[in-house]
């Protein structure tokens, strides 16, 4: 390692070494280097080796992005303790460096990364656990301010101009699929409870929305997540009326149309473009 | 460079999740005085939700400068057009007073190490940096500020030192300079040189900010770990800055185990007073 190796070549070796598992010394001998190396990189006394001072990084490196990870996985890392969570901070920084120039990316890919891993083999559900934990994070800030549709807007709609109205959601929602039912587990470790709560192994859509500034998240019956479709196609709300009619009565259909539609308002979900409402008037 | 790219601000303190409440209050009430804001950048380069909403609000009542950590100036790597193009975005809805970053690199083959790491002091660096401050520059469409950071080490390949190569990238890439004096401190500590080499060392006219925080003593060396008070050390540093520089627009940071709003707003008071005692009869000492 000259001096003279040149800034690409001084930084590509100080990265290897700074993000080896083991520390700086075990880094330099999986490259085949002494200390006497480094020291030709690195000024390093009596006081601080060069070794010790490229450890100031190393441990820097990790222990600010294995917080990062916690913080974002705080139940993920309820569940697994301090000392699993740490490995698999370990395990997935080794196979997952950091590519973004936003730090919370760092943890994006996680989820997968823990279903595969060691610790999800006794609990298959940690992974969708951490799936849930990702959604909720990105749909904090992960998509453009749109204000829903108010139900003071929507009185402005003629009653036979319904058939007609454009169904929409707000941008600042995710609809996601897991294997196994972590709502409820998420939600003691939300209010502090039991841990030792076993996620059923069983197909479920979740809703994760923004409202105002909260995040929020349900489970969805089958018939709302094909509602839901109805919506992100941007169809018509008499197509979901008519959808709905296929199992129930035409009145049925519209008020349980009417009903979904409600919903989605109430909870600031409904989103129209902006002369959708005034076109049908 | 003038220095109406940089005004003179007063006293400023960071932005951070646990004062958004006390600081920017929902009603009209009452909220405790502070000169300006500092943001980091990255935590507000949002496309919506809470983050862009507070920083709206913040804007609304404060003079706001952006103050990034990942432009990774220094790297061997391409810069990052997308994170450029959305720095700019947020610029161009903020105006901020101004933006800065730092003197460092932070990513090398794609990947991001999320820390400022240090430079060597020679001339390819130096050549390599005033290429890319220009084209950030050109870019924002504005001069920046670029920040000394604390380092725990140096290479034995530099050639200048610390404020020759900071006083030559300024003039070179004609930006300004954002001194941050308790990592002059902490700096100097961990390699051995005198502070005030430093402070004499750079070009006064460039110094656009100013920052002050706390560091932690680890023993062999003094870690940058803004979770504590401004040492006394720093604040005898900060005079002889102020002496050098005149009056500079300081900002007093606050990261980690950050305290009550009113301890940080008491540290950047105290920023305001050790300056008026300064500039104003030049005493040695100030009444905090």
């Amino acid at each position: 390692m000259p001096p003279e190796a040149g800034l690409a070549a001084l930084q590509r070796r100080f990265y290897e070494l700074v993000v080896a598992p083991e520390g700086v010394a075990a880094g330099l001998a999986a490259l085949a280097l002494t200390e006497a190396d480094l020291d030709r990189m690195i000024v390093g006394d009596a006081r601080l080796p060069a070794t010790a001072r490229l450890d100031i990084y190393a441990h820097m490196y990790f222990f600010r992005l294995r917080d990062l990870l916690a913080s974002d996985y705080p139940k993920v890392h309820a569940i697994v303790g301090d000392e699993a969570f740490h490995d698999l901070a370990v395990d997935y920084l080794g196979a997952c460096r950091p590519h973004s120039a936003t730090v919370r990316d760092a943890g994006d890919r996680l989820p997968d990364f823990l279903a595969a891993h060691p610790l999800a083999d006794e609990r298959a559900w940690l992974a969708d656990l951490a799936r849930l934990e990702r959604a909720r994070l990105e749909v904090f800030d992960g998509f453009p301010d749109v204000a829903p549709v108010s139900f003071d807007a929507l009185r402005t709609v003629a009653p036979e101009d319904f058939a007609a109205l454009t169904l929409g959601l707000v941008p600042a929602r995710v609809i996601l699929e897991t294997r196994h039912a972590v709502g409820p587990l998420w939600k003691a470790l939300e209010e502090g409870g039991a841990s030792d709560l076993v996620p059923e192994p069983t197909s479920r859509a979740y809703l994760v929305w923004r409202q105002d500034t909260h995040v929020y998240h349900r489970s969805l019956d089958d018939e709302e997540r094909e509602a839901l479709r109805f919506c992100e196609r941007g169809d018509a709300f008499g197509l979901l009326c008519d959808h709905l009619a296929r199992s129930r009565s035409e009145e049925d259909a519209t008020r349980a149309a009417f009903e979904l539609l409600a919903r989605w308002v109430t909870d600031g979900l409904f989103a129209a473009s902006p002369n959708a409402l005034s076109a049908t008037t | 460079m003038t220095m109406n790219d940089f005004p003179y601000l007063g006293h400023g303190i960071g932005l951070r999740p646990s004062h958004y409440g006390e600081l920017l209050p929902d009603d009209d009430g009452a909220r405790p005085h502070v000169d300006w804001l500092e943001v980091i950048s990255e935590n507000f380069m949002v496309p919506g939700g809470n983050p862009r909403r507070v920083l709206r609000r913040a804007r609304e009542h404060h003079p706001i400068v952006l103050h990034g950590v990942s432009l990774s100036l220094g790297s061997t790597d391409p810069l990052d057009g997308a994170y450029l193009d959305r720095l700019a975005g947020l610029a161009r809805e903020i105006e901020p007073a101004w933006i800065s970053d730092h003197v460092c690199w932070s990513s090398v083959g794609g990947h991001r190490a999320h820390d400022l790491w240090p430079l060597p002091y020679t001339e390819e660096a130096l050549a390599h940096l005033v290429a890319r401050i220009g084209a950030v520059q050109e870019r924002l469409g504005r001069r920046v500020l670029v920040e000394n950071v604390s380092s725990y080490l140096t290479y034995t390949g530099s050639v200048m030192s610390e404020w020759e190569f900071l006083a030559e990238l300024a003039r070179r890439a004609d930006c300004g300079l954002l001194l941050d004096v308790n990592n002059v401190y902490v700096s100097a500590h961990n390699h051995g040189f005198d502070a005030l080499d430093f402070i004499a060392g750079v070009p006064a006219e460039r110094v656009g900010q100013i920052h002050l925080a706390g560091h932690s003593d680890h023993g062999t060396h003094l870690l940058d770990t803004h979770d504590a008070p401004v040492c006394e050390g720093v604040w005898a540093l900060y005079r002889e800055a102020l002496r050098r520089c005149g009056k500079v627009s300081t900002l007093v940071e606050w990261d980690d185990r950050v305290p009550p709003l009113a301890d940080v707003l008491a540290e950047s008071r105290r920023a305001a007073e050790v300056e008026r005692a300064t500039l104003a009869t030049g005493d040695q000492s100030d009444a905090a």
